[in-house]
């Protein structure tokens, strides 16, 4: 008997220590949070030439030059002057975690006759900095090749690194990843070249966020 | 026993794993966006359009002094009075050069003097004579061959064999369009009048211009590179 008396104590000894400790914690006004989470925002802005870009870009200002002369040799700086150059501005939200960029940028159609690179201008630049001299450019890139089809390879192979190193870059909210595109219409590379003005290219450009510690899926 | 409790352990495993995958990919799936654009790319093409003023004021098709039948302008070149005198005349092209470009031009010229007789004899009257005019070959800035004046924003104009007035810089390309000062107003000609008679002189004028996709120069107008660097 003693021991249920010494039992139902300590058993209502408890329940009147946790009322208690209940009462304090419902009495305790200020409350303070170990850590704040907050949800980041993913979203893709892009400008073609400081526009908000629409799904479908035209370009009409392509121009066709001689291969040879104007592009290798650079006669009266003629790869300046034809240059058909685009810029693109990808704007993060200003609620965006840190993320990385892939760009993936192609010919919808294997359609011979243009030509173009790709020039990563910078992030958060300023609009008067882009890049004019594009020869000097591509004069380091074909540069060593002397056969064309080594030279529009070697082309590729620059593209396809710019690409890569614009991936790498981490970007943060509210930056602003800007490149430029840059083409020519090669007229020596067409299969009819007698209608060379009404030729039309497609590329297709596909824009990939993810959070910097993602990989693309 | 055992067994069960091996079942047991596999399954849940198992279940965990799944369930660790699946949040795997849907974190990603959450952090990660993505957007297609289609890039048309066309060949370009020019636009250009001439535009003739006096005194700040456009010709248009309906001006008194344009000829829509015979498409010229007519300027008046003796009477600074006049609406459409000479030395008023301004000459512009507009151009949208979506691709880089070189351009030349020509101003078909006429000019007319016409000489009227006053106080004549009824019975003996002299008709007007009506006479075209001639010029020598004025330096720059006149145009050759006549009293008309380059702007001094035109540059150093460039000719050939053929009459061609060249533009003497690649027109860059753009989306805006550039205007070029052609002609700057030109000299009156010194016309006579006294009590016999008294003499009037017009200039006629229409204009055609080619342009060319700058790189495309000797190829369509048979004339080298070089020629832009004399």
């Amino acid at each position: 008997m003693k021991k249920y008396i010494i039992a139902l104590s300590v058993i209502l000894l408890l329940i009147t220590s946790i009322i208690s400790v209940t009462y304090a914690w419902f009495t305790y006004v200020e409350s303070k949070s170990l850590a704040e989470f907050d949800a980041g925002v993913l979203s893709i802005s892009l400008y073609e030439d400081e526009v908000h870009a629409s799904t479908n870009i035209s370009f009409d200002d392509l121009a066709f030059i001689d291969y040879q002369n104007d592009f290798i040799d650079n006669q009266n700086d003629m790869i300046n002057y034809m240059a058909s150059s685009h810029r693109f501005d990808i704007e993060l939200d200003d609620e965006s975690p840190l993320t990385n960029v892939y760009i993936d940028l192609s010919e919808e159609q294997d359609q011979e006759g243009l030509i173009y690179i790709i020039i990563y201008e910078g992030v958060n630049i300023n609009s008067a900095s882009l890049t004019t001299d594009y020869a000097t450019i591509v004069s380091s890139i074909i540069f060593g090749y002397n056969d064309k089809e080594d030279q529009i390879n070697a082309i590729d192979s620059y593209n396809e690194q710019v690409i890569n190193d614009m991936s790498e870059l981490i970007l943060t909210s509210s930056d602003v990843l800007t490149f430029q595109v840059v083409a020519w219409g090669d007229y020596d590379a067409l299969l009819d070249s007698s209608n060379y003005l009404n030729e039309t290219f497609v590329l297709s450009l596909n824009i990939t966020m993810i959070n910097d510690k993602g990989e693309i899926n | 026993m055992r067994y069960k409790l091996k079942l047991r352990l596999i399954l849940s495993l198992t279940v965990f794993l799944t369930v660790f995958i699946v949040a795997i990919v849907a974190t990603y799936a959450y952090f990660q966006v993505s957007e297609d654009h289609g890039i048309t790319i066309e060949a370009g093409d020019f636009e250009v359009e001439m535009m003739v003023y006096f005194n700040g004021d456009i010709v248009t098709y309906n001006s008194p002094y344009y000829d829509p039948e015979k498409g010229v302008v007519t300027v008046n070149a003796f009477d600074a009075t006049s609406d459409n005198y000479i030395e008023d005349l301004d000459i512009y092209f507009k151009i949208k050069p979506i691709v880089a470009s070189r351009f030349r031009f020509k101003i078909n010229q006429e000019w007319e003097l016409g000489t009227y007789y006053i106080n004549q004899n009824e019975e003996n009257p002299i008709d007007p004579v009506i006479q075209s005019l001639y010029h020598e070959d004025n330096v720059y800035p006149y145009y050759p061959f006549s009293d008309l004046i380059f702007s001094q924003t035109f540059g150093q104009p460039l000719y050939d064999q053929e009459g061609y007035i060249y533009y003497p810089d690649i027109v860059e390309s753009s989306a805006d369009d550039v205007s070029i000062h052609i002609i700057d107003g030109g000299d009156a000609y010194g016309i006579r009048s006294n009590t016999v008679l008294y003499e009037e002189c017009y200039l006629y004028f229409d204009m055609s211009l080619d342009i060319v996709q700058a790189n495309r120069v000797s190829e369509r107008w048979g004339i080298e590179n070089s020629f832009f660097e004399s």
